[in-house]
């Protein structure tokens, strides 16, 4: 036995003095080998799927708790095409505001989110008149002409009078 | 589910069609691999075709035109004189079975990670999603969507067969769904392997070695960005990159148009696609200098060329191009420091991938100078593309960096990976002992 282990370290020694850059090669295979295998696809069979299938349901929208349930609910209220005003509080573009107003365009696709806020954190008051529905996240503004259709612990929608 | 299957498998059905015609030379996994991918790619340019001429997207007008593309391909090629196959007979080994199984398992895992749940990237829901969701309510591409000012943030100008694939999908599903999205993603990365396979066989006659080279390239096929133009940009531009290289090696002109024609398909995905097809065609002409064989490469050109046209009558801008370019890349070039931190700060993923990867290719380059020169200088040339775009950001630069630097560089490792193992070859195989390449 003992014999045998020393006989194939001294056949591996020879191979690699003899073939050093096949051996570099070959060190180099095995590393990208070893280096690509992503345990992670092996262990996802052995997870708790249910539980993270409810985490990427509310990942993309962590930020604003809520956000997505409220805006199913306006996407089953309000028809194709539907202008619908956005409000996050408090009001301010790079706090909330673009972060909701860009995924709710996905959230309510087919209808035309209209933004209340620019980037400069001005109030587009023009957007609101051109509004059919107003969808406002965690607050019930009160804008006048506007009259409630939802209102759940998440927020509230409005449609124009 | 049982939709998007279906959908993905009557395409696979067309491309391997389609793919026999074109390379009727090739081994299985090849045809199989690029049938996949340019089976996706036909409903989907199909209804790019329907918008252009005004006419609503049907699953049925769609599967119309791409019947009708796939028979005219497969008629023309009837006439012609049939292909000698370049694939050889490799030794089955119960070894190579053993670590293609475990490669199987591995894209398995891929396939319940990615459809575990609805997507989450937020480039998915704030480009790549919105718009398939927004052109399948419309039925077409909602041009007044993409050009109106509130959406510039969902990148109006980014090249559009990822959203038409998804709304191929979602037209056979009858609904929009972007739970099964992931099977889409599994499949460009499948396909990708499997032509990766194949070619390794083909170049180095050993079943054992192909099986372990693809078994390295799994996490640069399968990108962990679900939703993203990646994972399809990985295909097409890696398979594209194999396949011209392949065809250079073969001397194989049809070849050429083949991988050209998947080019066309990567430009067609992401501008990074577009710089691609420039990068290759500079490394089609270091291999093989200003030869006739370079009309061949005309599919990569054609194919993104309406998009280009119609985003310009459209006016959708590339946000890279906002402003002046060249100041901003002065500026930045004055910041090297900067510019070198954010570099290493951000990572490339898998570190012992790398050490690997750059071991071969410092050991096995000087050989391989000659052999590999079009696939070095194309990936070369599209990595200096790279450091073009993050230079001429109109971002921070380190902000840049931070959001996109691994995902980016992921792009290339595909076809930089299978490069690099097909390096090894003469080294592992020797002219002479068995297995020895072609």
């Amino acid at each position: 036995m003992g014999t045998s282990v020393q006989f194939r370290s001294d056949q591996i020694r020879s191979a690699i003095f003899t073939h050093p850059k096949r051996t570099a090669v070959a060190l180099g295979l095995f590393l990208m080998i070893v280096g690509s295998f992503e345990p992670f696809y092996v262990r996802i069979f052995f997870s708790d799927r249910d539980a993270l299938r409810r985490l990427y349901v509310e990942l993309p929208y962590r930020k604003l708790p809520g956000f997505r349930p409220l805006l199913s609910r306006v996407r089953e209220l309000t028809p194709l095409h539907a202008k619908v005003a956005l409000w996050v509080p408090p009001g301010r573009w790079n706090e909330g505001y673009e972060y909701g107003y860009y995924r709710s365009v996905y959230l309510i696709a087919g209808r035309e989110v209209v933004p209340l806020l620019d980037a400069a954190d001005h109030f587009l008051s023009s957007n609101l008149d051109q509004a059919d529905y107003l969808v406002c996240w965690h607050c019930n503004p009160g804008f006048a002409g506007f009259k409630t259709v939802l209102r759940t612990p998440d927020g509230f929608l409005a449609r124009k009078r | 589910m049982i939709g998007t299957v279906l959908a993905l498998l009557s395409a696979f059905g067309c491309g391997v069609i389609l793919a026999s015609a074109l390379m009727p030379e090739s081994g299985v996994r090849i045809v199989a691999g690029t049938g996949f991918l340019l089976g996706l790619a036909l409903p989907a340019s199909a209804l790019f075709l329907l918008s252009i001429v005004g006419v609503p997207w049907s699953l049925p007008a769609a599967g119309i035109i791409s019947l009708a593309v796939v028979g005219m391909v497969f008629l023309i090629r009837r006439r012609l004189p049939p292909a000698v196959s370049q694939s050889r007979d490799a030794h089955h080994s119960i070894a190579a079975i053993l670590i293609d199984l475990l490669s199987v398992v591995l894209v398995l895992g891929y396939v319940t990670f990615s459809t575990n749940g609805p997507v989450i990237e937020y480039d998915f829901i704030g480009i790549w999603g919105v718009k398939a969701w927004t052109f399948f309510l419309h039925g077409g591409i909602d041009w007044k969507f993409l050009e109106h000012p509130w959406r510039a943030f969902t990148h109006a100008d980014y090249p559009i067969l990822l959203p038409l694939t998804f709304d191929y999908l979602a037209l056979a599903r009858g609904a929009w769904d972007d739970r099964w999205i992931g099977l889409l993603f599994a499949g460009y990365g499948a396909a990708s392997l499997l032509v990766a396979r194949g070619a390794l066989e083909e170049e180095s006659g050993s079943q054992v070695f192909s099986a372990l080279g693809t078994f390295a390239l799994i996490s640069a096929a399968l990108s962990p960005y679900i939703g993203l133009a990646e994972g399809p940009l990985i295909a097409y531009g890696g398979v594209g990159i194999i396949l011209i290289r392949r065809a250079i090696a073969l001397e194989d002109s049809s070849g050429l148009t083949t991988g050209a024609l998947l080019l066309g398909l990567a430009a067609s995905t992401k501008n990074e696609g577009m710089t691609l097809v420039v990068a290759a065609i500079l490394g089609v002409v270091a291999a093989i200098g200003f030869d006739r064989r370079l009309v061949r490469l005309w599919p990569a050109i054609v194919i993104p060329l309406p998009w280009v046209l119609l985003r310009s009558v459209h006016s959708l801008h590339n946000d890279l191009a906002t402003g002046s370019v060249l100041s901003r890349i002065w500026l930045h070039l004055h910041e090297p420091g900067l510019f070198l931190r954010s570099i290493t700060r951000y990572p490339l993923g898998r570190p012992l991938f790398w050490v690997g990867l750059l071991l071969v290719f410092l050991v096995a380059l000087p050989p391989a100078l000659k052999r590999e020169r079009f696939a070095l200088t194309t990936i070369a040339i599209q990595y200096l593309f790279y450091v073009f775009a993050y230079l001429s950001t109109p971002h921070g630069v380190d902000w840049h960096f931070k959001w996109s630097w691994e995902r980016v560089i992921s792009q290339m490792t595909f076809p930089l990976g299978f490069v690099v193992i097909a390096m090894t070859i003469p080294f592992l195989f020797p002219k002479g002992e068995a297995g020895s390449p072609p």
